[in-house]
């Protein structure tokens, strides 16, 4: 295995990939590509345990990175941006394919989530990481799909197989657990 | 940012060892860091990567799907129809512009007295069938040869785009009617419209679409024309009970009459 790579300087940045891929310039695309593909289908491949239907979410995560690099707005992480498109077309990928597998993320130990990330769970002290363990994994499936992932109750919803009803239940649930072993 | 995943998490992370609350810090951290990017990205097989680039490669040098081809695929329409239903010469925008401008003309003239109303009754019901017409056929679709090669049942093909360009020929039709000054005349189209377009398709089993959407535009427009010729009283006579009624038969017979066909009762099946 090789030292971690640095990324060399004066290398272009992703917000001027993306301008050059909404100009039609396919290079810049497979630029980006290679440098988001890879984490991406890791990140996805968590979610989704078909390596066949994250491939396909890729493809299309990428097409759709060609086709609407002019919307980026140009703030935030490329990265970010890039991630928001993964994920909701895995949930309309999963939404096509019923059968697939998904893989419910156990929460193990003990990392502290981002205080925009404590905030958003109407958590403030304690030991977060301890009591985000102790949720059961239904309960922490639907904490990671919304707070962590980013995505609407509805996706969510789509994405564990569940009513949109009942990622609220157990979204209020799960926050009635935290804040009652956080008090 | 001078902080990096170490290496051993970073693989832990990728085989799955590391979970949940770790795991949604190396996520967050992994957003905002290059670095760490590409080194969880590079324990992708390279191949795996390059299958996927090559798709996508090739999806972004075809063509765009049409907004037609869109719309159908967001309501639900399988990708496969949806290219074959849109592919229609008659969904194309082109087409659609031009049957806007025929019927924004009809409605413009409808404001010019009984003359100008019934313009508006013939040409509002015969926009759909000469769109039907437009939908499938050998002298009008570029995708005929391949539509007829293909297993693809025609009879399902042309069912289905014939629902999809009356859907949207007659919603031009609808809006351009809203410009009519009179409510009877304004409602009066629909049941000629629908007669028309079901009698195209039941006579469709014999005749080339075409012929058959010539035939019963011609059967409609010739004895209208003929009696304004005359003088007769064609508005009274188009939005009497007697003929809207007429209508409704006709299109109910044209639409029995199609259901005796076996080749569309497959289709229809195939569909459900």
């Amino acid at each position: 295995m090789s030292p971690v790579p640095d990324v060399p300087a004066g290398v272009v940045d992703d917000a001027a990939l993306l301008r050059q891929v909404s100009d039609g310039n396919r290079q810049a695309l497979e630029l980006l590509y290679r440098r988001h593909a890879g984490w991406l289908l890791i990140r996805l491949g968590r979610r989704c345990a078909d390596p066949g239907v994250v491939d396909e979410v890729i493809q299309d995560t990428f097409v759709a990175v060609w086709r609407s690099a002019s919307k980026y707005s140009g703030q935030g992480e490329v990265a970010a941006w890039i991630w928001g498109i993964g994920v909701r077309r895995l949930v309309d990928a999963v939404r096509r394919v019923p059968a697939t597998q998904l893989v419910a993320d156990p929460i193990e130990q003990n990392l502290e989530l981002s205080a925009e990330e404590r905030v958003l769970l109407g958590v403030q002290y304690g030991d977060l990481a301890g009591a985000l363990d102790r949720l059961s994994p239904e309960l922490r499936a639907v904490v990671q799909s919304t707070v962590l992932d980013g995505l609407t109750t509805a996706e969510a919803g789509r994405l564990l197989g569940i009513p949109q009803g009942t990622v609220k239940t157990r979204m209020k649930r799960a926050r009635e657990q935290l804040r009652e072993e956080l008090a | 940012m001078t902080w990096h995943i170490p290496e051993p998490m970073a693989l832990a992370y990728v085989s799955g060892e590391v979970q949940g609350a770790r795991a949604a810090s190396i996520e967050a951290h992994v957003m905002t860091c290059a670095t760490c990017r590409s080194l969880v990205g590079r324990e992708v097989p390279t191949d795996r990567l390059d299958a996927i680039w090559a798709d996508v490669e090739e999806l972004v040098d075809a063509p765009r799907p049409s907004w037609a081809e869109r719309l159908l695929t967001r309501v639900g329409v399988p990708e496969s129809d949806a290219r074959l239903v849109a592919s229609a010469p008659s969904l194309h925008l082109s087409w659609l512009t031009a049957v806007a401008g025929v019927l924004a003309f009809a409605a413009w003239a409808s404001q010019n007295g009984d003359r100008g109303l019934v313009l508006f009754l013939i040409v509002a019901p015969i926009v759909p069938v000469v769109a039907v017409a437009g939908a499938y056929g050998r002298w009008i679709d570029p995708t005929y040869e391949v539509s007829v090669s293909s297993s693809y049942p025609t009879m399902r093909l042309l069912l289905l785009r014939a629902g999809a360009v009356v859907v949207a020929s007659g919603v031009l039709a609808a809006l351009a009617s809203l410009l009519v000054p009179d409510a009877r005349v304004a409602a009066a189209w629909v049941l000629p419209c629908l007669a028309l377009v079901t009698v195209t398709l039941a006579l469709s089993r014999w005749l080339p679409l075409l012929w058959s959407a010539a035939f019963v535009a011609t059967c409609y427009v010739m004895p209208l024309l003929g009696g304004l010729h005359q003088d007769a009283d064609v508005l009274a006579f188009v939005i009497s009970r007697a003929a809207q009624l007429t209508a409704l038969v006709v299109a109910a017979a044209a639409v029995t009459f199609m259901f005796t066909d076996p080749q569309l009762r497959a289709a229809l099946r195939r569909s459900q």
